[in-house]
């Protein structure tokens, strides 16, 4: 125990008899502080580029919303909604997203290339392995930057990893959010494993390759990973040592890549600058003499990135790019008087020189048209329409300013009579989008630009805009200012390959305002500030189709309970790193409530959530980038600053197959469990997961008891209930196949009375015994021709409903058999 | 206050830069000296690196720490990357050579009267030194001022612009926080 009056004394006696003070060489600080301040100017420069950027956020971190957008989205989209109703209607209102294997598993350039949907992650062999890689689920690893993302979405990116024999070990002092160990050891081979270390991670990271080849991104450019032990210190290599191996796993193919030799201290070299050299002609073949080249990188997430671009004058249209940024990029090529030149994924500068092909650029054609307000039918000056396919952008911002500082030929500006002319659109399908100040954008319909044809016209109608605002509180329940949040568009309809975005900052309360938004399903992203880099982002859902104004706060002025416990497996062993997330009642566990959250057990197998809400929080394990859910267990969270709480998982499985009626696989359908009461009838909502590629599917960590399970497919099979699964005590696993119908599927186009298409319809489907409306909330209005594709049904009678504002909603009939059919529904103004 | 200098700092106010110099590069020269063995060149080498890499990376200061507790991470991360190359001693290393009477008794010195012998020894000197460099800037200022300097309460009050009591009180904090860290290096250099 301190004693006062001796620790003063020999506090004083300490300080005023043994503290020599330690002085630097004046000369050292006088010279240091000119080459501070020195360095300061050269920094200044650079900054005050910087500056305008303060006031948006960078396209990669836009990219990195988008990808968390998407996840998100895959989270809310899957699963049918608002269906709480056994008796309700079968059809699912889907708008026209689909799955297609060619997507989900690509072959590109001696590449190959396994994805999920979107994609998110990627392991590649290089070329010497084509062919090689094999899929087998074995561990799980968050790379950075999604996996916060993800971490914040409630999941834990599940990557599914090479079966092989390199081991990458998680120091303490890494971040939980920035490497997870799915398994006791994460295991790869014959692949190429790319690692980002944030440099503010303030991390020790050992990494063991035992063989084949890993790549560290670092702010200085890729390295290759040396085989053995190394230690990586905030992103840089500081040492290696070769590690004998234990028992290699056997090398399944002799075409693998040669082992590099090993180095005891491996030094970060620059790497050299790619060459890339092309030609770019006119349709008569004759050289360009003056043109720009953007190369837009390929990520392995969301492919979201700044473009890289550069001007060139060369009277034989030759350009030579030295020190080309490394990577798959796709190339496009602006010059005056041209359509824009695009190439997918044309120029991948890996090797050291690359000579791309000759652009023969293409006049094009021009597309003119109006935008006016939809209300008084007044020329809207100052807006801006872009032809998304002919920007280098994947995420377009939806301000007309930031498009405007771009200075890009696929964008342009209404005139005074709200006419805009786009000169030279490059041939194919085109979306265009219109966008102002004080509207929401607007979307064209899918335009097929033949060159023949001239001065295609098109009339863009806008609307005020929806918007979202809210505040943003830091974890000590203070407002945050200065915190960028981002609200994105992620479509899932295939129709538009480019994210809309608009942004906002809070201000010193922490309030913050997006406005100008489309009324339609939207993302809204905490990206932290322009100071704190790598700080989680988090993301909440906001469905603006039947609200112009949402409120989305991100933490709470409330402190909340601290919930914590263990995670345990049935046999009471703790559980680590496994994804858990809890939501408050009154949340739907289906997916895109707001009060949820997401987090994980550590190591150990605890568990820990800050500010949980008093009041019944169910837990829910994932898996699968959200895919697959299942709730737990709940616990009725008392108004304390601290609960501990164990949760415990079952034992039982039900697992099965999904076939059509031709017995081949259904893939990606969701699968749906819900408990069954003493009467027979569903209680609650236990789980999804979804089909794999073979149509299996499994869900876990269930309980004894009767379980109703439903089928709800992406095709065109109907859904099919399967009652009741027992699962009785003491069974492990229970197994049930499924075989489905063929469905119903009804492509609507909803008109007004003067025949036009009405978009962003809201449809919902009516249950013919109760009248009760069961609205869709995701993808169930109609598009920009009006047209909404209804899938699939179950064949029989079935109402909708449609609504939008400034029309009289309706109701009709239908009649639905085995097949695609189409049908219209009129709506009249008001 | 640490955010509005590096908000002005970013806003290319020269003087807000040189400021941030004059204010950190005493206490940081001192933190990196008994991290090093008192290695003087190595000192310099890592105290000039910590600042220019601060300047770099100022953008990613959030406030979350003070801007003395974020330079001494920079260069606590510099010198373990020296460590890695040179082999420089640790502070803890760097006092290792103590002898282990005298660390036993300074281990107590928030308990038992320190002996006059133990006053004079080197290692008693670094290990206030070293002490006094963890400390954040505002509690070493004030120890310093009240016991080196000889000022009164109302003195350091007035050059740190806070109020007698505020200062009282935080002179209370940095007394505590001295024995705290004071005892913790000693036990760790081999006092029980």
């Amino acid at each position: 125990m301190p004693n006062g009056p001796v620790f003063e004394r020999n506090l004083e006696l300490l300080l005023t008899r043994c503290y020599v003070p330690v002085r630097a060489r004046p000369r050292f600080e006088s010279e240091l502080l000119a080459d501070f301040l020195a360095e300061f100017e050269r920094s200044d420069a650079r900054w005050a580029q910087r500056r305008r950027a303060l006031t948006r956020p960078s396209f990669g971190w836009v990219g990195a919303a988008v990808a968390a957008a998407a996840a998100l989205m895959i989270w809310i989209l899957l699963v049918p909604q608002g269906d709480d109703d056994p008796a309700a209607p079968g059809p699912v209102a889907r708008g026209e997203h689909r799955f297609s294997a060619d997507r989900d598993f690509e072959r590109a350039g001696g590449v190959e290339r396994f994805e999920t949907w979107p994609a998110f992650y990627e392991l590649k062999t290089d070329a010497a392995a084509r062919g090689a890689i094999e899929l087998a689920p074995s561990g799980s690893v968050q790379l950075e930057p999604d996996s916060h993302l993800l971490a914040s979405l409630g999941d834990t990116r599940d990557a599914r990893l090479l079966a092989g024999s390199a081991a990458f070990a998680k120091s303490d002092d890494v971040p939980d959010w920035f490497l997870e160990a799915g398994g006791a050891r994460l295991r790869f081979e014959r692949g190429e494993l790319a690692l980002h270390l944030p440099a503010h991670a303030n991390a020790e990271l050992e990494v063991f390759l035992a063989s084949g080849r890993a790549v560290l991104l670092t702010d200085d450019g890729p390295v290759v990973l040396p085989l053995g032990s190394t230690t990586i210190v905030n992103g840089a290599i500081v040492a290696s040592a070769l590690v004998a191996l234990e028992n290699p796993a056997p090398t399944r193919r002799a075409e693998l890549p040669a082992v590099e030799t090993p180095v005891a201290v491996p030094e970060i070299e620059a790497r050299a600058g790619r060459r890339l050299r092309g030609r770019v002609v006119d349709p008569a073949g004759h050289p360009v003499a003056a043109f720009r080249v953007h190369l837009l990188l390929v990520q392995d997430y969301s492919n979201v990135t700044d473009p890289a671009s550069r001007h060139f004058e060369a009277a034989d249209g030759f350009w030579v790019w030295e020190d080309a940024p490394e990577g798959v990029h796709d190339l496009f090529i602006e010059a005056p008087g041209f359509a824009v030149w695009h190439a997918s994924q044309a120029v991948d500068t890996r090797p050291e020189f690359v000579e791309v092909e000759d652009a023969r650029l293409d006049r094009g054609l021009s597309l003119t048209g109006t935008v006016t307000d939809r209300g008084t039918g007044r020329p809207i000056e100052g807006a801006v329409v872009v032809c998304e396919a002919d920007l280098p952008l994947s995420v377009i911002p939806l301000d007309p300013a930031e498009l405007e500082g771009l200075d890009l030929t696929g964008a342009v500006h209404t005139d005074a009579d709200g006419v805009f002319r786009l000169a030279h659109v490059s041939r194919g399908k085109q979306i265009l989008r219109a966008s102002a100040a004080g509207y929401g954008p607007r979307w064209s319909s899918v335009l097929e630009v033949p060159a023949a044809e001239p001065d295609q016209q098109v009339r863009f109608e806008l609307e005020p805009g929806a918007s979202v605002s809210g505040h943003v509180y830091s974890s000590d329940g203070a407002p945050w200012s200065g915190a960028q949040l981002v609200a994105t568009t992620v479509d899932m309809t295939g129709r538009q390959e480019r994210m809309s975005y608009n942004f906002g900052v809070t201000d010193e309360q922490g309030h913050y305002a997006i406005s100008d938004l489309p009324m339609t399903m939207m993302v809204v992203v905490l990206l932290g500030d322009e100071y704190t880099g790598g700080f989680p982002p988090q993301v909440q859902p906001v469905n603006l189709t039947a609200r112009a104004e949402a409120t989305i706060d991100f933490g709470s002025a409330v402190t909340g309970t601290r919930l914590f416990g263990r995670l345990l497996d049935p046999a009471g062993a703790p559980l680590a790193r496994v994804p858990l997330s809890i939501l408050h009642e009154g949340s739907d566990p289906r997916g895109g409530s707001e009060g949820w959250v997401g987090g994980a057990s550590d190591g150990e197998g605890n568990y820990s959530f800050n500010q949980v809400l008093p009041g019944v929080n169910q837990f829910c394990v994932t898996s699968d980038l959200g895919e697959s859910v299942t709730v737990v267990d709940s616990v009725d969270v008392p108004d304390w600053l601290e609960f501990e709480h164990d949760v415990q998982l079952g034992k039982n499985r039900i697992h099965g197959r999904v076939t059509d009626a031709a017995e081949g696989a259904v893939f990606y359908a969701a699968v749906i469990a819900e408990k069954l009461g003493e009467d027979g009838e569903p209680t609650r909502f236990v789980a999804k997961a979804m089909t794999n590629l073979d149509g299996s599917y499994s869900i876990r960590y269930l309980k004894p008891g009767s379980y109703r399970v439903t089928i709800y497919p992406t095709t065109d099979q109907a859904p099919k209930v399967i009652e009741p699964v027992e699962i009785r005590a003491g069974a492990e696993d229970v197994r049930a196949d499924i075989q489905l119908d063929t469905g119903a599927v009804l492509e609507l186009t909803v008109v007004d009375t003067a025949g036009r298409g009405v978009p962003e319809a809201h449809v919902a489907l009516v249950d013919p015994k109760t009248g009760q409306a069961h609205e869709q909330p995701y993808f169930s209005t109609t598009d920009a021709d009006g047209k909404l594709r209804l899938l699939p049904g179950t064949p029989g009678p079935m109402i909708i409903e449609v609504r939008k504002p400034g029309f009289s909603s309706t109701r009709s009939e239908w009649n639905l058999s085995v097949g695609t059919q189409k049908g219209s529904v009129v709506l009249s103004e008001l | 206050m640490d955010l509005a200098l590096r908000d002005r700092i970013l806003g290319g106010d020269r003087q807000a830069a040189e400021a941030f110099f004059r204010d950190h590069f005493d206490s940081l020269y001192e933190f990196v000296h008994y991290r090093v063995g008192r290695d003087r060149p190595l000192a310099e080498d890592i105290v000039q690196e910590t600042f220019l890499v601060a300047l770099d990376k100022l953008r990613g200061f959030d406030g979350r720490s003070t801007l003395h507790t974020w330079l001494c991470g920079i260069a606590k991360n510099k010198i373990r990357s020296q460590r890695r190359k040179r082999r420089p001693l640790s502070l803890e290393e760097a006092l290792d050579s103590a002898d282990s009477e005298i660390a036993d008794i300074l281990s107590r010195v928030q308990s038992e009267p320190l002996p006059e012998w133990v006053l004079e020894q080197q290692e008693t000197q670094e290990l206030v030194g070293a002490t006094l460099s963890s400390l954040p800037p505002d509690y070493r200022r004030a120890l310093v001022g009240k016991y080196i300097d000889g000022m009164s309460v109302t003195q350091i009050a007035a050059e740190s612009g806070k109020g007698a009591k505020a200062t009282e009180s935080m002179l209370h904090r940095a007394r505590l926080a001295f024995g705290q860290v004071f005892e913790l290096l000693s036990k760790k250099r081999g006092g029980s």
